[in-house]
């Protein structure tokens, strides 16, 4: 009875992680795509990520807070292929998102998102998800480091100097327009 | 270097600085960066710039293309079987398609229905859980079957002709030849299907649904013995069409509103009417005579719960003494009242 009322409290844990899991995927495949630059390598790990959660079922009870577990998987899973395949961050393909971003109320808003995707393309890959991490998905700088299984002082050595990069790219970018207004 | 100077310089230290621009300073931490930041024009156009960054970022998540959800769970669905193929021990397997099935169920959303094995225990039924996803293999039950991943197949990968179930359901009666319906001309895709009950009345049903995962299901059952039938339904907000043709009884569930419902019917009657033997008058053995025209099969009854329950597949043999009315058990299943045997007095009447 004892086993039985224990299972059942399993299961229910079980079913609940399952049902939480479903409410970050779509983070998951934001973050993705602009860590990988391509929808489809973007949903091709955001799959893998959850193929492996879910093949972790047994284990969910040590579970703390699901979403920094999830970002970890997903940066495994991104370590993992940039090893198999020797991703460098010049493979980054932003036209992919540019392509397709869906157009924001205002032209100036627009071309401000197309530079942000495109300093974020010329990021190291360890400063871009740092900077989406706390950044976009707005994770602490625990859950960050935790996502990323560095320390939080890594997560904010990375974090600024990846905020500096795009700030250096961004008003460069902002300058350059300025001239050609001229 | 001053005292004031020092005080400046702590306050605006590169970490207190990303921790201001990402909101982790309490009041009075804040209070003193801004403090300082009054003295450091500088260092205000480098916050300034963080902050944009932020504001960017988080415009940039809510126009990034999300949409085609669909085929992102479908290949996600195909994965998962993929792997599940390759899981060593049945328990395993179980365990890990169990977890997929309540995910991906939650993630597609859509119409929601929960189904107790129609021909099964006393209080099986079609329960409503408005808002709520359909859990196609719940923890706990055996419903899943290790060899049965179609269960999770892929709506691209779900051909209408290779449903087992119909085919199980067409050898049930000698001569019958039946196959799912297709009905992607009206926008709506065969999910999948599955066997509902081996040992009693033979049936199955059909999930099929459209693009934005509304579901319509199409039960299809071998009528056993002389006893009205009829499917136990439904959920609030749908409807249900039922009709016999032959040694066949069909009930059909979709939502009230849902346009292609007459369309449904129609083509569901064609491919039925195609499928039974209509020349062999013999009836099957087995099976009882149609009890409605055989035109196609009329609609016989609509009903529309939870204020008008109807009665549930009969048990094979022996039938129970028939209840007079519906009775709620514990966890507010409705259980219909059993109707006696049709006659022609209290048959209904086609519409």
């Amino acid at each position: 009875m004892i086993w039985q009322r224990g299972k059942m409290r399993s299961e229910a844990a079980s079913q609940a992680i399952a049902e939480e899991l479903v409410v970050h995927v779509a983070a998951l495949r934001r973050y993705a795509l602009l860590l990988l630059g391509d929808s489809a390598d973007a949903d091709d790990a955001v799959q893998e990520t959850l193929t492996r959660v879910l093949a972790r079922a047994k284990s969910w009870h040590t579970i703390g807070d699901l979403r920094p577990y999830l970002f970890s998987t997903l940066h495994n899973v991104f370590v993992d292929s940039t090893r198999r395949e020797k991703r460098m961050a010049t493979d980054f393909l932003s036209e992919d998102i540019l392509a397709s971003l869906v157009t924001p109320p205002s032209q100036q808003q627009h071309v401000e998102l197309r530079d942000t995707v495109v300093a974020l393309a010329k990021l190291p890959n360890e400063q871009r998800e740092v900077v989406l991490l706390v950044g976009l998905e707005g994770l602490s700088y625990l859950e960050a480091a935790e996502a990323l299984g560095i320390p939080v002082g890594t997560v904010m050595s990375r974090l600024s100097r990846g905020r500096e990069v795009l700030r250096s790219m961004t008003s460069r970018e902002t300058s350059r327009k300025l001239r050609v207004v001229k | 270097m001053t005292q004031d100077q020092t005080r400046v310089d702590d306050a605006l230290d590169n970490d207190r600085l990303l921790r201001f621009v990402d909101g982790a300073l309490d009041d009075d931490q804040r209070v003193q960066v801004l403090t300082a930041l009054s003295s450091r024009p500088e260092t205000v156009a480098r916050v300034e710039a963080y902050l944009h960054q932020n504001a960017r970022l988080r415009e940039l998540g809510q126009h990034l293309p999300m949409h085609d959800s669909r085929t992102f769970r479908a290949d996600l669905q195909g994965e998962i079987v993929r792997r599940l193929a390759g899981r060593r021990t049945r328990v395993a397997a179980f365990r890990y398609a169990a977890a997929a099935a309540v995910a991906l169920t939650v993630l597609g959303g859509g119409t929601a229905l929960t189904l107790d094995r129609l021909a099964g225990s006393g209080t099986s039924a079609l329960r409503s859980s408005a808002g709520a996803p359909e859990i196609y293999f719940p923890f706990g039950t055996t419903q899943l079957a290790a060899s049965e991943p179609a269960g999770l197949v892929t709506q691209t990968d779900a051909a209408p002709t290779d449903l087992a179930s119909v085919t199980w359901l067409a050898g049930q009666v000698p001569g019958l030849t039946l196959s799912a319906p297709e009905l992607d001309g009206i926008g709506l895709h065969l999910v999948r299907g599955e066997t509902l009950d081996a040992n009693r009345a033979p049936a199955i049903r059909l999930i099929y649904a459209d693009e934005v995962g509304s579901r319509v299901v199409l039960y299809a059952a071998v009528a056993r013995s002389n006893a009205d039938h009829a499917f136990r339904l439904v959920p609030e907000g749908h409807l249900s069409l039922q009709w016999r043709r032959g040694p066949m009884i069909f009930a059909l569930v979709a939502p009230t509103d849902s346009p292609q419902l007459s369309a449904i019917v129609e083509l569901v009657g064609k491919g039925v009417a195609q499928a039974l033997p209509r020349e062999t008058a013999e009836p099957v053995p087995g099976t009882v005579p149609a009890a409605a025209p055989a035109d196609g099969g009329p609609i016989q009854s609509i009903a529309v719960p939870p204020a008008r329950p109807v009665p549930e597949v009969p048990k094979a043999a022996p039938e129970p003494a028939a209840a007079t009315t519906a009775t709620t058990t514990g966890d507010g299943v409705i259980t219909p009242p059993t109707l006696p045997v049709a006659t022609k007095a209290n048959e209904p009447k086609p519409l």
